[in-house]
């Protein structure tokens, strides 16, 4: 099998096979990046992340791994389709606005259990960067290194705000659970996560 | 490092989405990147038999339809890539094609059929045509004049008759041309022509003299009017326009302009005199200059391509006429810069078109205090036209009357002038456009015209490029410069969104030429750059800097290269990444070096690091920069052409520095002079003339020129709510520092009133900007409790907290603020508990955040002072309040009013 970077460098290379194959390896990770965090406009923000991708000079991509560098340019586009929407006097500050903050309803998600509708509408009502970081986290099964070069800050860093993040999605949880039975089955999911949150520190630390 | 196990990861609640809604946007995605596009098997009704061809816009089937039984040729047209498809404007666009299609009947145009949507793709059906496109009719075999002359004429007349009917074809080329196997041609793809699918054309394109085959973007730009690139709409002269290119291909085997080739001479045809004149003439760049309609230039061809047939008879010997070897046909360059004065600014700065300008500047209700504006336009635009002329002159009667000057140096000079007129073309063209938005820009807009003094400096003309060495780019080369030409004038404008646009068309362009000419392609990438950081993209401007740069540096642009060194190191140190701040200073370094040290370079350089400087807290440094870059500047005088205004942003820049120095009377003679200079050149009017008198305001005020600096606000006040409304935030800004003007003038009623109703401005307009509204609240808290209505400034206060306590967090300065105010309000109303605990807090958080030595921490401490001397602790009291007027005294000066204040209330303490 290919390796990414060899997809890549095919694709530019004008062999539109391999970046057919190469957009298929992450198309659902790239969908799902999307879905819960912008209404409408979705094919073309996919799009937009994986042609900037193909477009991207051949030694940004080389020195990291191609995932984290896909998911770095996604959040780009993200950032990009914000400020392109951004009304307001203040500066855009994604590190503390939300997508429920800035107006977005992803409402198509479809999520069969109660929990998870709760759980995908807390995470839309914290800090982008801290939705971004959480989602790459638990859906994609980033670590350390990996997040960093998606967010730019080094590892420590990642470990920091992984914490905070969480403690930020429990707030959101309590504020936005319709019944104390919702929200406690919500958290028992979210104490199996908070519980990988812990080992992956531990196993940091050690 | 030990992992999460699999088994623990699937239990994490990944959500599921919609199949159907992944599905489609997997479709849709793909099929956008790779143009995937599955065959249908039905379409609106038509069965599809098979693939006939592929194209740009999309793919043609052979179609069969049903309720006649017969045989259709049915194209699928390719959404647009990158364009919003919103339903309503496929509908409008589908709308409009079939209307326009539907209407024509023309035995030489295919007959459209139906049109449709399939899929949420539009569909067309048309007469399917047995035979083959022009070009594959040309290439099947060698053809005689007479032959190609016979399939022109009838594609001249399919052309006339779409024009009759109101219909420009926008894209006909030889691939868009059927000839049946009756012989009869028919035109095809009336209309569907889409501007974002024109692309550079490749050597090959070129060299083979043919239209590029199915690259997955068509429309080639070899066939595009001067016109159309300037963004015109297409029209019956853009269509004779490329008619012509066809018909030279045709001929020539070649494209105009391009340099025939061993390849391209094989099949040409010996082109008569007469033939060559009527292309020649439908290839002018001025439409104008073509034939007054497709009509007559039909009739050219039939006319005179008669009289050549029957002298062909009489030699006798039609197939004389195949031979090889080209001939070359004068082709029609740009319009040459004689010695004729005047006249070589005809079309763009003549009668007419000042005219057309005045008229446009005339529809606007000018205030009083801008009425001068359109004769200072009109003054501008006249002088430059003038001076333009007198510098061709010169450099004409240099070479050819007085012969001191070489033909290569005549060229450059000419080419510095062609570039200053295409500059004024795009300016006058803007200014035809008009805008009430633009008014206040309008000024400057005329000061953006390039430098003529560069066209005369023999030193500074180097840099002005050679003609490239394949004629063929020309064309294209010249689009480029247009485009740049066009879109420093939309700069200065304000456009900024419709320039980074344009470029943005541009870009691949201009990298595709970047071989060839360089500094055009810097150019226009390093204005993207330019651009994308004016809207504050930075991720984006950064590479393009970086490029830019890099092209610059090849072409030998020291300047342009430092300036794009330079914005790569502030975009960097903006976005966090020193290190590759320092890095591009390195390289900005070294085209300095290379330049000079009293280079234009140089004094970017200067500038940029200076700015480094500052953000990084070497004041002193920063100061020096500025002076070294203004010292430079000031050296060049006229000859480099530097705009005023340039000046004023260094001044203006330096003035910032020094206000954070401390260093206010500097500070206050930089900004008025950049203030003089902004007013005089740009207009009072302008956004950044009134930016510098916002700034010239607030350094009054600091040296207790109130009344001084409240004629600047209201000036502002004034202007700013007509200009931008009178809720815009710049409003509020500046009659909020009128209101605290007031306020020191003891007017403390009126400044309450006012900032009462900025509070209730914008709690309506930006509610989330709690920081904006709680510093309003806190002024409000102020004057109250200067107004001794220490009950109403309580809440005032206490909002204010909540909201900062809230947004910036209860350790940031302004925080530390509003609880000295708090305290001081409790204090006077006799809640001394309370009050200590928000005078502690202050202190706390001023010490924390602005450290012991500034003026906000003093001020806590004389909060605190003031309840304890309430309490009866005098000496503590005392004691507290000598340290805050040393502080303020140290921070502000011995004779700043704050330090008296402050000792008499000391003073009242001791009795």
């Amino acid at each position: 099998m290919s390796t990414d970077a060899e997809l890549l460098a095919a694709w530019r290379h004008g062999d539109r096979a391999a970046g057919n194959l190469l957009v298929e390896r992450y198309f659902v990770s790239v969908y799902r990046f999307f879905r819960n965090k912008v209404d409408g406009e979705l094919d073309d923000l996919v799009q937009a992340t994986f042609l900037r991708c193909s477009q991207a000079k051949e030694a940004i991509v080389e020195r990291g791994n191609f995932r984290a560098y896909l998911f770095a340019v996604a959040r780009n586009v993200l950032t990009d389709h914000y400020r392109s929407r951004h009304r307001g006097h203040e500066a855009l500050d994604l590190s503390r606005q939300s997508v429920a903050e800035l107006g977005a309803t992803p409402t198509a998600v479809l999520a069969q259990r109660q929990e998870q509708r709760l759980l995908l509408e807390a995470l839309r009502s914290i800090p982008l960067d801290e939705q971004v970081l959480l989602e790459l986290f638990y859906w994609e099964r980033m670590r350390g290194r990996e997040l960093g070069a998606v967010l730019g800050v080094p590892e420590g860093t990642v470990r920091t705000r992984l914490r905070s993040a969480r403690q930020s999605l429990e707030a959101a949880l309590h504020r936005l659970a319709r019944s104390p039975a919702q929200l406690q089955s919500t958290l028992d999911g979210l104490e199996r996560w908070s519980e990988q949150i812990r080992d992956y520190m531990a196993a940091d630390l050690s | 490092m030990s992992t999460i196990d699999d088994d623990s990861l699937a239990e994490a609640p990944t959500p599921s989405f919609d199949a159907l809604d992944l599905q489609r946007t997997r479709g849709s995605v793909m099929g956008r990147l790779f143009g995937e596009v599955s065959t249908p098997v039905e379409v609106g009704g038509y069965e599809i038999v098979g693939l006939a061809g592929s194209g740009a816009m999309g793919r043609v089937y052979v179609a069969e339809d049903p309720r006649l039984g017969r045989k259709v040729a049915l194209k699928l047209i390719r959404p647009e890539p990158g364009r919003p498809r919103t339903e309503a404007m496929r509908r409008r666009r589908l709308g409009l094609e079939a209307r326009a299609l539907a209407r024509l009947s023309h035995p030489n145009i295919v007959e459209v059929l139906d049109v449709g949507e399939h899929d949420e793709q539009v569909y067309v059906v048309m007469e399917l045509v047995e035979g083959q496109d022009l070009r594959a009719w040309l290439q099947a075999r060698a053809r005689t004049l007479d032959e190609v002359l016979d399939v022109f004429i009838q594609a001249a007349a399919g052309l006339c008759g779409a024009h009759a009917q109101g219909v420009v074809h926008r894209d006909f080329k030889l691939d868009n041309v059927r000839v049946g196997l009756d012989g009869r041609v028919r035109l095809v793809d009336f209309g569907l022509a889409r501007s974002s699918e024109r692309r550079v054309p490749t050597e090959e394109d070129v060299a083979s003299g043919a239209a590029p085959q199915n690259t997955g973007i068509v429309g080639t730009p070899l066939y595009m009017a001067p016109e159309l690139a300037q963004g015109q709409p297409a029209d019956t002269f853009s269509d004779q326009y490329a008619f012509a290119v066809a018909l030279h291909v045709a001929v020539h085997r070649r494209f105009p302009r391009a340099a025939p080739t061993e390849s391209s001479g094989q099949d040409a045809l010996v082109v008569p005199r007469w033939l060559s004149k009527i292309i020649e003439r439908g290839l002018q760049q001025e439409p104008g200059a073509r034939f007054p309609s497709m009509d007559a230039m039909r009739r050219a061809l039939l006319r005179a391509g008669r009289g050549s047939r029957l002298r062909v008879v009489s030699v006798g010997a039609v197939a004389a006429l195949i031979v090889t070897g080209a001939v070359l046909v004068g082709a029609p360059g740009d319009p040459e810069v004689d010695c004729a004065g005047p006249a070589a600014l005809t079309g763009t700065w003549d009668d007419d078109r000042r005219a057309a300008v005045t008229e446009a500047l005339d529809r606007e209700a000018w205030s009083s205090g801008a009425a001068e504006t359109p004769a200072r336009v009109l003054e501008g635009l006249d002088r430059y036209a003038s001076e333009w002329s007198r510098v061709h002159r010169d450099n004409c009667e240099a070479t050819h009357v007085r012969a001191v000057q070489s033909p290569v140096l005549l060229d450059s000079r000419n080419a510095c002038l062609v570039d200053r007129r295409r500059h004024l073309a795009a300016l006058v063209d803007q200014l035809e456009a008009f805008e009430p938005a633009q008014r206040t820009r309008v000024r400057a807009m005329v000061m953006s015209l390039p430098a003529l003094a560069r066209c005369s400096d023999i030193d500074l003309l180097s840099s002005v490029e050679s003609p490239p060495p394949d004629p063929a780019l020309q064309p294209e080369l010249d689009v480029l410069a247009d485009v740049l030409a066009r879109s420093g004038a939309m700069h200065s404008a304000g456009r900024f969104k419709a320039v980074a646009e344009l470029l943005a068309a541009h870009l691949e362009r201009a990298r595709a030429i970047a071989s060839v000419h360089p500094t055009l392609a810097a150019r226009l990438i390093a204005r993207a750059a330019r651009m994308e950081q004016e809207l504050a993209r930075y991720a984006e401007a950064l590479p393009l800097y970086e490029e830019a740069f890099f092209l610059a540096q090849r072409a030998g642009e020291a300047t342009l290269a430092t300036r794009c060194a330079a914005g790569a190191m502030r975009l960097h140190e903006f976005l966090g990444s020193s290190g590759s701040a320092d890095a591009w200073h390195g390289h900005a370094r070294a085209m300095v070096e290379s330049a000079g040290s009293d280079s234009d370079a140089a004094m970017e350089l200067h500038w940029a690091v200076a700015w480094l400087s500052s953000r990084r807290g070497d004041l002193p440094g920063a100061i020096e920069g500025f002076r070294s870059a203004l010292t430079i500047l000031e050296g060049h005088g006229e000859t480099h052409g530097h705009r005023p205004d340039q000046r004023a942003r260094i001044l203006d820049d330096l003035a910032d520095t020094q206000t954070v120095a401390g260093d206010y009377d500097e500070a206050f003679a930089n900004a008025s002079a950049a203030y003089e200079i902004f007013n005089s050149t740009l207009g009072p009017q302008h956004p950044d003339a009134g930016i510098s008198r916002a700034n010239l305001a607030h350094l009054e005020a600091r040296r207790g020129n109130y009344e001084k600096s409240n004629e600047h606000l209201r000036f502002l006040i004034d202007l700013w709510s007509r200009e931008l409304g009178p809720e815009h935030d710049q409003v509020v800004s500046v009659r909020n520092g009128l209101a605290l003007n007031l306020g020191e003038l003891g007017k403390h009623r009126e400044a309450e009133a006012m900032l009462v109703e900025l509070v209730e401005i914008a709690e309506r307009n930006s509610p989330e900007d709690a920081v904006g509204l709680a510093l309003l609240l806190d002024n409000v808290a102020v004057m109250r409790l200067k107004l001794g209505r220490f009950e109403d400034a309580e809440p005032m206060s206490r909002r204010a907290l909540s909201l900062q306590r809230d947004s910036l967090g209860d350790e940031h300065r302004e925080t530390g603020r509003t609880h000295t105010h708090l305290a001081t309000i409790l204090q006077r109303q006799g809640k001394l508990d309370e009050a200590t605990e928000h005078a502690e807090r202050a202190l706390a958080i001023t010490l924390a955040s602005v450290g012991p030595g500034h003026v906000l921490t003093a001020q806590a401490r004389k909060s605190r002072a003031l309840i304890w001397a309430e309490q009866g602790r005098i000496d503590q009291a005392r004691a507290e309040m000598g340290v805050a007027i040393e502080v303020v005294r140290e921070a502000l000066g011995a004779e700043h009013e704050l330090v008296g204040k402050l000792q008499a209330e000391l003073d009242a303490m001791v009795r």
